[in-house]
């Protein structure tokens, strides 16, 4: 049976093929946006189309961007001797919060996974070569998760990369700041020792 | 409402993001067999999870069984393998065992032997041989599930096998020659082959160290059983391919390496 107008139908289902929306959650945001200012419920469909329309990777580092090379690539003010690899787009995002980090950065879309089938040539690697060759980078920061993918890709990278770039170094691992000593896992604070600093 | 909890001691073998900072995870444990249960808030910072969940750890859980999907309460890491995780090769092969495990086994049916199994192969992988350990646990794993492929006689004709030897996934163990033509699609093997099969059914994986094999046996002994593997599963195992596309690229790598130091 319709409960729906074909078009109302229609939204609400575009809008459960988004990543955990239920048929519920829906069905409300297919209302609310019928409810919502004109302004409201146009600028979002316009937003969606114009980053789609415009949005591609960067041919440089692989991050999405709208203008080629992106602006982090353009960025005169940034080092060009130093490169942090990261897994995802988002880890750009996440490495540019800390403001601790004046580089360039390489995207490599994914990790290598040998359960999934995820090998190193469906990653952006081709392109990471590319940029090293004739350059004079001499650092590169493997910012791949802490987990057996990430690993496994920091693994890689860092015997395809040791011996084209002076210094191949790894983030480090331990324990988030303000976390409480009691509550931190086991594997974290073993982590967190192996990687300990000496007091400046 | 009452809560449900009951413990396990499991291993990790998949680890899937799911929402937010949330993990489903494949377990293998010892007291339920094969189990699927949610981790949530495991990828956040502060999570006292996080390291119990990691893929391939060995850990004591707390779960609360739901009405769809149970979810872990608590969780305490046993054994980590963090030195697995040093080494491509070894990543790969902890993977497929881990796939293998998942493939293979029924849901909740438990089987002590194979997760001691699962765990002595994971603790030996970096010390001794990975492949011959592999291939031992392929072995032993089939057979401990009820796969165990006939090697003392002639699946067919149950004699003892003579004259040129076959393997046929079908019809499950050794051909005689005379028995060939039962299974068109049977491999070919020798008896040497099968002798040494039957060794590392036989054998405590720790003990394989002493066994010396040249690299065709071991190939041979490779494509057997991953055939009898994928007859009974009917489907490849998608880390199996990666390994040996690790050895390649360890070979491309090592060569690189040599022609960049010899220029």
């Amino acid at each position: 049976m319709n409960y729906y107008a074909r078009p109302v139908a229609r939204l609400i289902d575009e809008m459960g093929k988004l990543p955990g929306i239920g048929p519920k959650t829906a069905q409300r945001l297919a209302f609310y946006l019928l409810n919502a200012p004109a302004d409201t419920a146009l600028g979002l469909a316009r937003a969606i189309k114009e980053a789609r329309a415009s949005i591609r990777y960067c041919t440089v580092c692989g991050n999405y961007t709208d203008e080629d090379p992106c602006f982090i690539c353009r960025d005169e003010r940034r080092g060009r001797d130093v490169l942090c690899v990261v897994e995802h787009p988002r880890d750009v995002v996440a490495m540019e919060k800390t403001r601790s980090f004046g580089g360039l950065y390489h995207v490599l879309h994914g990790a290598i996974s040998p359960m999934d089938g995820i090998g190193p040539e469906q990653l952006n690697i081709r392109g990471l070569l590319k940029r090293l060759e004739g350059r004079d980078v001499c650092e590169v920061i493997l910012a791949t998760n802490p987990n057996v993918e990430g690993d496994a890709t920091a693994l890689y990278l860092a015997g395809l990369l040791k011996p084209l770039v002076p210094r191949v170094t790894r983030i480090a691992h331990g324990l988030p700041v303000g976390a409480d000593l009691e509550y931190a896992d086991e594997v974290t604070l073993g982590k967190s020792l192996e990687g300990r600093q000496e007091m400046k | 409402m009452t809560v449900k909890l009951y413990k396990v001691e499991a291993v990790v073998l998949r680890a899937r993001d799911c929402g937010n900072a949330d993990k489903l995870l494949i377990l293998y444990s010892k007291e339920h067999g094969k189990i699927k249960v949610m981790a949530h808030g495991a990828s956040k910072p502060a999570s006292r999870k996080r390291g119990a969940v990691q893929l391939f750890s060995h850990s004591r859980f707390l779960i609360n069984s739901g009405r769809e999907l149970d979810s872990i309460s608590q969780g305490e890491v046993i054994e980590m393998f963090s030195y697995l995780m040093e080494d491509l090769e070894m990543i790969s092969y902890a993977s497929y065992l881990a796939e293998l495990v998942d493939a293979i086994a029924p849901e909740g049916v438990p089987n002590g032997p194979l997760f001691e199994l699962l765990l002595t192969t994971m603790r030996l992988l970096v010390a001794g041989d990975a492949e011959l350990l592999t291939r031992a646990f392929e072995i032993k794993t089939i057979a401990l599930l009820g796969y165990r492929p006939s090697l003392e006689q002639c699946a067919h004709c149950q004699r003892p096998p003579e004259g040129r030897l076959y393997f046929s996934p079908a019809i499950g163990g050794v051909l005689c020659d005379t028995c060939k033509p039962a299974d068109l699609l049977a491999l070919p093997c020798n008896k040497g082959v099968v002798e040494t099969l039957k060794l590392i059914l036989r054998w405590h994986p720790a003990k394989l160290q002493q066994l010396k094999i040249e690299r065709p046996a071991r190939n041979q002994i490779k494509s057997l059983l991953y055939e009898y593997i994928r007859y009974h599963l009917e489907r490849d195992l998608k880390s199996a391919a990666f390994i040996s596309g690790s050895g390649q690229v360890r070979q491309v790598l090592m060569y690189k390496n040599n022609l960049r130091g010899s220029k």
